[in-house]
């Protein structure tokens, strides 16, 4: 039997109708139409499904809804302010790190975890922050790289905040 | 992939948490990261009928450091917490480098040193180190709390000592030994989400006055159906000053003392070879480093 719910989405407060085993991914995608996350494995292996909860990152495809009230869950969706792209966005499209695009929302949802921990991460801190999302198209190098372009153009984002 | 129904119960305290395995019992199985629970429910290797989730009740999360006695580690800790945490780093640390390797960073957010230890799976990470350092477990249930060696708790594959009533509420490392160095190495396919085939913690003491091995412990994962100890190859090297030799020979007895299996991750012949091979070099590693 459904229970009726609130998740907090992007900053949005749904009122939704989950059965307690349904999974946030299912539910995002299927009742909220919030498409952006993607399902590959459907076992928490290739992290296509990664979702923010709480600024942490997290497999929606083996987390239940039901779990997830009261905490602020952040998807692909989100990251884009006011229709303008984020730091991360601009730069996956600048180093041509999108081929098909199924592991993209996963890669940056990723990429913004990392560097919300670590502005200033080395490239083997990159390769280790991204470990749990695979790509089978690009050979991961332009994505590496446009991560490494995230991180200076936060950097300079954040200085230009500040009025430097 | 969907999961079969479920009642959905979250209690937000060790007491409610207790109360509600006492009421469900066999029905009833708890939900802390998910990351192994949900895939066996999918698989249909286990089918709780009730879930009870433990990400609410904080005092499971807690890290807990008292100089000279030891460290407590709720059994909520996130992975994620245990690989940043500076007092592990400092004093337990092949359960830091244990710690950092499982799975992903997504599977490290949101698995727990609690479920790492209660599914039992003999790949564990988390355990061979911990049984090194002479873990416990402390263990509630109606009946009250009681403590046992991890060593002990974890019994085979996936089977603690837990009834259907109780659960893991915290594991305590004692203070480690004087001079004690410690590593984890693991061998798997690859360098990341991915199962050990192999991994092997050594903690010891080498006492710097005269080079002596004064204390020495030694856990083999993923080649038997528990973290066990290489008891035979610890007390090759107890009491004595560690030569190459006698790092080969205790190296040697690791490979003989496990009880590998075939299965589609290695052979037990290959297994025990990798044992060999990692238990000297983890061996080398830590008895020639100054505490």
């Amino acid at each position: 039997m459904k229970q009726l719910i609130q998740l907090n989405v992007n900053g949005l407060v749904y009122d939704v109708a989950v059965r307690p085993e349904d999974l946030l991914l299912d539910v995002l995608r299927n009742e909220l139409a919030l498409i952006g996350t993607k399902k590959g494995c459907g076992q928490g292996d290739c992290g296509t499904c990664t979702v923010l909860i709480d600024g942490k990152r997290a497999l929606s495809c083996i987390t239940l809804a039901i779990a997830c009230q009261g905490k602020a869950i952040e998807t692909i969706e989100g990251v884009e302010e006011n229709g303008r792209l984020d730091d991360i966005q601009e730069s996956f499209l600048d180093k041509g790190a999108v081929q098909c695009g199924f592991c993209t929302p996963g890669m940056i949802m990723s990429t913004k975890a990392l560097l919300d921990e670590n502005p200033d991460p080395t490239r083997d801190e990159i390769k280790r922050g991204l470990s749990g999302n695979l790509c089978r198209c690009t050979g991961y190098i332009k994505i590496l790289d446009a991560v490494e372009e995230s991180a200076k153009r936060r950097t300079a984002s954040a200085g230009s905040q500040k009025g430097e | 992939m969907s999961l079969p129904p479920i009642q959905y119960l979250a209690p937000q305290s060790t007491g409610e948490l207790t109360t509600m395995l006492a009421d469900h019992g066999e029905d009833a199985r708890i939900l802390a990261g998910g990351t192994d629970l949900i895939n066996m429910m999918a698989e249909k290797i286990v089918a709780p009928k009730i879930l009870v989730d433990i990400n609410g009740v904080e005092a499971l999360s807690a890290i807990d450091y008292v100089p000279g006695k030891g460290l407590t580690i709720g059994a909520g800790v996130k992975l994620e917490a245990l690989e940043k945490s500076q007092v592990v780093k400092e004093k337990y640390y092949s359960l830091h480098q244990a710690a950092s390797e499982i799975g992903s960073p997504q599977v490290r957010a949101m698995g727990t040193v609690g479920g790492n230890c209660c599914n039992a799976s003999p790949c564990a990470d988390t355990p061979p180190p911990m049984v090194t350092f002479g873990g416990t477990v402390s263990i509630i249930g109606p009946g009250g709390q009681r403590e046992m060696a991890l060593e002990d708790f974890i019994q085979g594959n996936r089977k603690t000592d837990l009834a259907a009533d109780e659960f893991m509420a915290s594991v305590f490392l004692p203070e480690p030994w004087e001079n004690s160095v410690s590593r984890f190495s693991a061998m798997g396919l690859r360098k990341a989400q991915e199962i050990d085939i192999v991994s092997v913690a050594v903690n010891a003491a080498v006492d710097p006055k005269d080079g002596i091995v004064k204390n020495l412990h030694i856990s083999l994962g993923a080649v038997a159906p528990i973290p066990m100890r290489a008891k035979k190859a610890e007390a090759l090297l107890v009491g004595q000053k560690p030569t190459q030799d006698l790092i080969a020979k205790a190296a040697e007895s690791c490979g003989q003392e496990c009880s590998p299996i075939d299965d589609l991750r290695g052979s037990a012949a290959y297994r025990r070879h990798i044992v060999k091979v990692l238990a000297g070099r983890t061996l080398n590693e830590v008895l020639s480093i100054k505490a």
